[in-house]
């Protein structure tokens, strides 16, 4: 086990590591779910992996780069959001579903 | 104590103030306000489709008059965040012709479909000044906030036909891979930050520089994944899959303008960073290797899935996954050559691929189903000027020699054959003769096989708009003059260095 | 300064709390739940940036994930009609799963390995906002400081951002609810 990896000190590598756990858990959300709303809150999930390491970085370097980027990390998941669910509405009101397997007119 | 923060704030404005240099930007805000201008007329109501049309493309041209002025000389500005030279001009210029046939040809079709919402022309100025900024940044944070300005509005215009179930299947589809996309990016983009303790460029490239990829595991992870979350924009194999679907459920003049700037965008970006770790030594087996089997997979699957594709629209989307596999293949041999032959492949893809889907946007007004190749039976017979038209156009992207797409393959694997790459430059060269069997299978059914008697689609309905007719013409004539003519401009690109 | 001996409690407490409503949000299948657990890993997520001294990032957690983007998608499963059934996640195709699952824990090997093993240079420059500028000056006036002339650029572009996240949003809806007045106006041109 690698220096940086105390069970008693928290450093860095421990935030990385639960980020990167978080990252791989909305990958397998949204690789496993079909339900375009589930999708969507996995790739939050994803983002916020992101914004974790970010903050991490700029803590550990002494900077506020990191958590600018952050702040516009949430901005672009607050308009994507609003974009995706308006979307996800429309979809709605022509069929009954958000399955994304179910969701197949376009096929060659 | 309050006094030296008011100091400190005021000496920091004038540093900032002093490094805005707004003319660098001038060819983004005139774009942007543009935009929120079309917005405002958008409340006129009945008219205002068709002033916004006409507003979009006299934005879309005084915006590219501004890039002239701007200058040869890289400047940057806005703190290092923007970098303004000659390679982000010629993307500017691109993206402003792209903007302006989209708009040519977008105006007849989504009148006949009537998704005439005139906020449509407002999305696609802010499309397009997203893509401005894109390539334009010297900064991630840039990069990444333009590349949602484009996408947010990419979005929204795949899925604006509100009544039809293939339209908001295409936006809803197309929204979900990119965010997934940009969730990969922007964790690339966070441990370049870890690793560098910065996210311009120049200081990325500082720190690359003397540290190279072996000693910093964060770099060469956040590299990777930045490569990996742009493979899936450019949608290269194995990150196509959103592409065909997407392609043919955006409305036409949508599609065209999908599958044009945002990955040539993609690829300035690609271009513009990579550069960076042009004198890393050693530069890393892997990511190199990487790009290569990116191109040739794009390349090969792309072709393979276009063969006996019947629908058209997922053919063509097939086959711009190839053309960006060519162009990838420019990508890995990192050479200056090489940038100017991809940009070269650039402006020659943008009149071929925009060109085609003018004429498939005329031919598809008024039919509503997907078009299969089928119905290109016998086209020559009942609309011979169109089908001479479509079949130059086919050529182009075919790469038969007089015209510009036989150039564009040929400066690009020249310049792939010159760095030594003669595996991937052969992958390249057969494929591009593989690839011509799909495109000549259309040009065939057109010209020698008997047209369908009950096809449910009327050729003979087809007519003309002015705009799609000047789109197609400028097209043709760009393909054909630049094709005889390559060196002029071959010759401008070279010029630019990154 | 006496609460260090606690810090990895804390840490250990917040990034189970995290983790395991985030595999919640994966594992359950009533859509509405997924919601719900995704706001608790909102919420101890805020705690984790408490105990990196990031306040700010904190608050802004709070506000606009937990607030704002949470409140939003409750808001569109109450509105899609959550016993019509059409949301409920149908229980997924076990190769799916499975490929999914070895996809995710092959990237996770990768990452670690390159994160854990590497011999991470620690040369990257140092800023100037260390724990004690926070302590003396403030998390937030540090980072407004910073957002208003440094990254002034990107505070516009985001604005920019939004307001076609508006435009667009109104595009989409508009129609529909157009529609819908037209289908009700037939209805009762019908009668």
């Amino acid at each position: 086990m690698p220096e940086s990896l105390h069970i008693f000190q928290i450093t860095e590598t421990h935030y990385i590591v639960l980020s990167v756990i978080l990252f791989c858990i909305g990958t397998a959300g949204v690789l496993i779910r079909r339900n375009a709303l589930v999708i969507f809150l996995c790739i939050e999930i994803m983002l916020n992996a992101v914004n974790l390491a970010l903050v991490t970085f700029s803590r550990h370097m002494d900077q506020n780069r990191g958590e600018v980027f952050v702040f516009f990390v949430m901005a672009v998941a607050a308009a994507e959001s609003a974009i995706g669910l308006s979307l996800l509405i429309v979809l709605h009101r022509q069929k009954k579903t958000v399955d994304v397997d179910e969701i197949n007119t376009l096929k060659g | 104590m309050t006094e030296i923060m008011t100091d400190t704030i005021s000496t920091n404005l004038q540093t900032i103030i002093s490094t805005m240099r707004l003319g660098l930007l001038a060819p983004h805000l005139i774009v942007s306000m543009g935009g929120i201008l079309l917005m405002l007329v958008s409340l006129l109501k009945k008219a205002a489709f068709k002033i916004n049309a006409f507003l979009a493309i006299v934005v879309l041209g005084i915006a590219s008059v501004c890039a002239l002025n701007t200058g040869s000389d890289p400047q940057t500005g806005f703190n290092g965040m923007i970098k303004s030279d000659m390679f982000s001009n010629v993307f500017i210029w691109i993206y402003c012709a792209t903007g302006i046939f989209t708009v040519l040809i977008s105006h007849k079709y989504m009148e006949r479909r009537k998704i005439n919402v005139p906020e449509y022309y407002s999305l696609l100025l802010f499309a397009v000044s997203g893509l401005m900024f894109m390539t334009s940044a010297s900064d991630l944070m840039i990069l990444f906030v333009g590349l949602e300005i484009l996408s947010v509005s990419l979005f929204v215009m795949a899925g604006i036909d509100i009544h039809d179930l293939r339209s908001t299947e295409a936006g809803l589809k197309y929204f979900l891979m990119s965010v997934f996309a940009s969730a990969f990016l922007l964790f690339g983009i966070a441990f370049v930050y870890g690793a560098t303790g910065s996210t311009e460029y120049s200081a990325i490239k500082d720190f690359a520089l003397s540290n190279s990829f072996g000693r910093s595991p964060y770099l060469y992870a956040g590299v990777l994944l930045v490569l990996g979350g742009m493979a899936f924009k450019i949608s290269a194999v194995p990150f196509h899959m959103w592409t065909p679907d997407v392609y043919q459920g955006a409305p036409l003049p949508v599609t065209a303008f999908l599958s044009t700037a945002p990955k040539i965008a993609s690829f300035g970006f690609l271009f513009k960073f990579m550069a960076q770790f042009q004198n890393v030594q050693p530069y890393p087996d892997l990511l190199e290797d990487i790009v290569i089997s990116l191109a040739v997979l794009s390349m090969i699957v792309g072709n393979l899935l276009a063969l006996n594709q019947e629908d058209l629209k997922r053919m063509l989307a097939y086959s711009s996954i190839t053309h960006m596999g060519y162009v990838m293949t420019a990508f890995a041999s990192r050479s200056d050559t090489a940038i100017s032959a991809a940009l070269f492949y650039f402006a020659a893809y943008i009149f071929m691929n925009i060109g085609i889907f003018a004429v498939i946007a005329v031919i598809s007004e008024n039919n509503d189903k997907n078009l299969t190749l089928e119905n290109f039976r016998g086209m020559a017979q009942k609309k011979p000027a169109m089908a001479f038209l479509f079949m130059i156009f086919l050529f182009s992207l075919a790469g038969i020699p007089p015209l510009i797409g036989f150039a564009a393959k040929f400066f690009v694997f020249s310049a792939v054959i010159q760095s030594g790459l003669y595996g991937l430059a052969v992958i390249g060269i057969l494929n591009s003769a593989v690839s011509a069997y799909y495109y000549l299978r259309v040009v065939i059914n057109m010209y020698l096989k008997a047209p369908e008697q009950d096809s449910g689609f009327d050729l003979n309905a087809i007519k003309y708009g002015m705009a799609e007719m000047l789109a197609i013409t400028s097209c043709i004539a760009a393909i054909i003059i630049l094709g005889l003519q390559p060196t002029s401009l071959i010759h401008f690109f070279e010029k630019i260095a990154l | 300064m006496e609460l260090t001996f606690i810090k990895p409690f804390m840490f250990y407490f917040f990034a189970s709390l995290t983790t395991g409503s985030a595999l919640m949000v994966v594992i359950i299948r009533n859509p509405l739940y997924s919601a719900a657990m995704l706001v608790l890993t909102f919420f101890s997520l805020a705690g984790i940036y408490v105990l990196l001294n990031s306040e700010i990032i904190a608050v802004l957690q709070v506000f606009v994930y937990a607030g704002a983007i949470m409140v939003l998608v409750t808001f569109v499963i109450m509105l899609l009609n959550l016993r019509s059934g059409a949301l409920i996640n149908k229980p997924t195709h076990i190769i799916r799963s499975v490929v999914a699952v070895i996809f995710s824990f092959l990237l996770f090997i990768c990452l670690i390995s390159i994160f854990v093993s590497g011999n991470q240079v620690e040369n990257a420059p140092k800023g100037v906002i260390t724990a004690a500028a926070i302590e003396s000056e403030g998390s937030f006036q540090l980072f407004s400081r910073a957002l208003f002339s440094e990254y002034l650029l990107p505070f516009e572009l985001v604005s920019l951002l939004l307001t076609v996240a508006v435009i667009g949003v109104v595009v989409l809806i508009r129609g529909i609810s157009g529609a819908e007045e037209n289908k009700q106006a037939k209805k009762g041109q019908g009668r």
